[in-house]
């Protein structure tokens, strides 16, 4: 009998009394069968051991794909980061070249109409910077505004500018928007803050109104006309 | 073990280098550690997924910083064993899914082993025999695993797989002596 198989046998209890006493002599002599030995013990350790459980180490087909993929994504992603900001501030200064704008400079408050008339140099030194093709109009006598720097058959851009230092967000609705706020961005022009946005209105007639931190709807006191809205305020009208 | 541990290091010095596809021999290699690791704190197989993908992305993420003065594995443990304590401390904030674990568990996992490299040890000797028994012959694989893990009689395996007895015995034999060669190498 080889050694293998006298462990074997040792292993599967087949030897009698005697035999197993010779056979764990044979085993302590050897090197290699006690090296076998030694692994049989962590072999039943092993799966006397409730922590193995054999089934906690399966990984699900495809797993090893799925994680490159998301790692294929990782990769990606720096050059896209640098792409991402470039786009908005090229689109950005593309519109400020060519981009239609009608500008309408209106303070929600007559006490800041002197302030805006202060203003109104600077604001169109600032907005001015591709007036060649401009068309000013003026549109009323007041400190309102409109300059249409060009447009197409369907809509005009304009900007509404609302001056309110005290105020924390500044929206304006309107028909243009179906009556939802879009919300004006805070900018500083020669050191005030001034909420400014740039919309595009279908032509012909259009009211709005602006909304003051997000609850009080403000007639618009420099427009040129007004018409009530059937709940005791008035909707402030442009024509465009 | 060492010549294994510094073909490892290469490997990571490879993806580092921007051949980020080698990853996935990390990967193959140590994704039954981590699902065993990911398993003890949640059972729901989808949710054992994607927590050992977010794992393998976030020690993707961190391989530069790895400086190879530890084990691969040693060190992808100790990821695997943070993320799933925060995802399991997150649990207990939202007190969502609460149910899904017991108090006791929870305190239990997400206490810090008293001797992790001990643990991490055991852990690879566990995951080698698991690799072990996957790649000896099956039919040797499949005899012991009926013996060893299942605990049923040759006479039992022999009515399941219709061999007879003294061929399981031989069977379960090679296959211990198949697994004690290939742990031998990998070690």
């Amino acid at each position: 009998m080889n050694k293998q198989e006298l462990l074997r046998k040792y292993l599967d209890h087949e030897l009698s009394a005697y035999e197993e006493k010779e056979a764990l002599h044979a085993i302590a002599d050897d090197s290699e069968l006690r090296s076998s030995l030694r692994f049989e013990l962590f072999l039943r350790q092993s799966f006397s051991d409730p922590s193995f459980d054999r089934k906690s180490f399966e990984v699900p087909e495809g797993f090893s794909n799925k994680v490159m993929m998301q790692i294929d994504q990782l990769e990606e992603q720096p050059q896209e980061v640098e792409q991402i900001p470039l786009i908005p501030n090229i689109l950005s200064w593309l519109q400020s070249i060519f981009t239609p704008r009608n500008y309408q400079l209106s303070p929600a408050l007559i006490g800041f109409a002197v302030t805006l008339v202060i203003l109104i140099p600077a604001l169109f030194l600032y907005l001015n910077q591709s007036n060649t093709d401009t068309d000013a109009i003026v549109q009323s006598k007041e400190e309102v505004a409109t300059q249409t720097v060009s447009d197409n058959e369907e809509l005009v851009w304009v900007r509404f500018i609302y001056v309110d230092e005290n105020a924390n967000k500044i929206a304006i609705a309107g028909d243009f928007n179906d009556w939802q706020p879009y919300e004006l961005t805070e900018q500083q022009v020669n050191g005030k803050d001034v909420w400014t946005g740039f919309f595009a209105m279908p032509r012909g007639e259009n009211k709005y109104m602006f909304v003051v931190n997000g609850e009080n709807w403000v007639t618009d006191p420099l427009a040129t006309m007004y018409e009530d809205d059937g709940f005791g305020n008035k909707n402030a009208i442009i024509y465009l | 073990m060492q010549n294994s541990e510094n073909s490892k290091n290469q490997i990571i010095d490879k993806i580092i280098c921007g051949e980020h596809n080698r990853y996935s021999e990390l990967i193959d290699k140590y994704a039954p550690m981590v699902f065993h690791v990911v398993r003890k704190f949640v059972k729901e197989d989808e949710l054992v997924e994607e927590l050992a993908q977010q794992i393998f992305v976030k020690t993707y993420e961190r391989l530069e910083i790895f400086d190879g003065r530890s084990k691969f594995s040693s060190w992808l443990y100790v990821i695997s064993m943070n993320h799933c304590r925060d995802y399991v401390k997150n649990i207990r904030r939202k007190n969502k899914n609460f149910s899904e674990m017991e108090s006791h568990e929870i305190q239990s996992l997400t206490r810090h082993s008293i001797s992790p490299e001990y643990e991490i040890e055991t852990k690879e000797t566990n995951i080698l025999l698991y690799e072990a028994l996957r790649n000896i012959t099956p039919d040797y694989a499949e005899a012991f695993l009926l013996k060893y893990d299942e605990g049923l009689s040759y006479k039992e395996i022999s009515k399941q797989l219709d061999v007879s007895v003294n061929a399981l015995k031989q069977r379960v034999h090679r296959a211990r002596a198949e697994l004690r060669e290939f742990m031998k190498h990998k070690m």
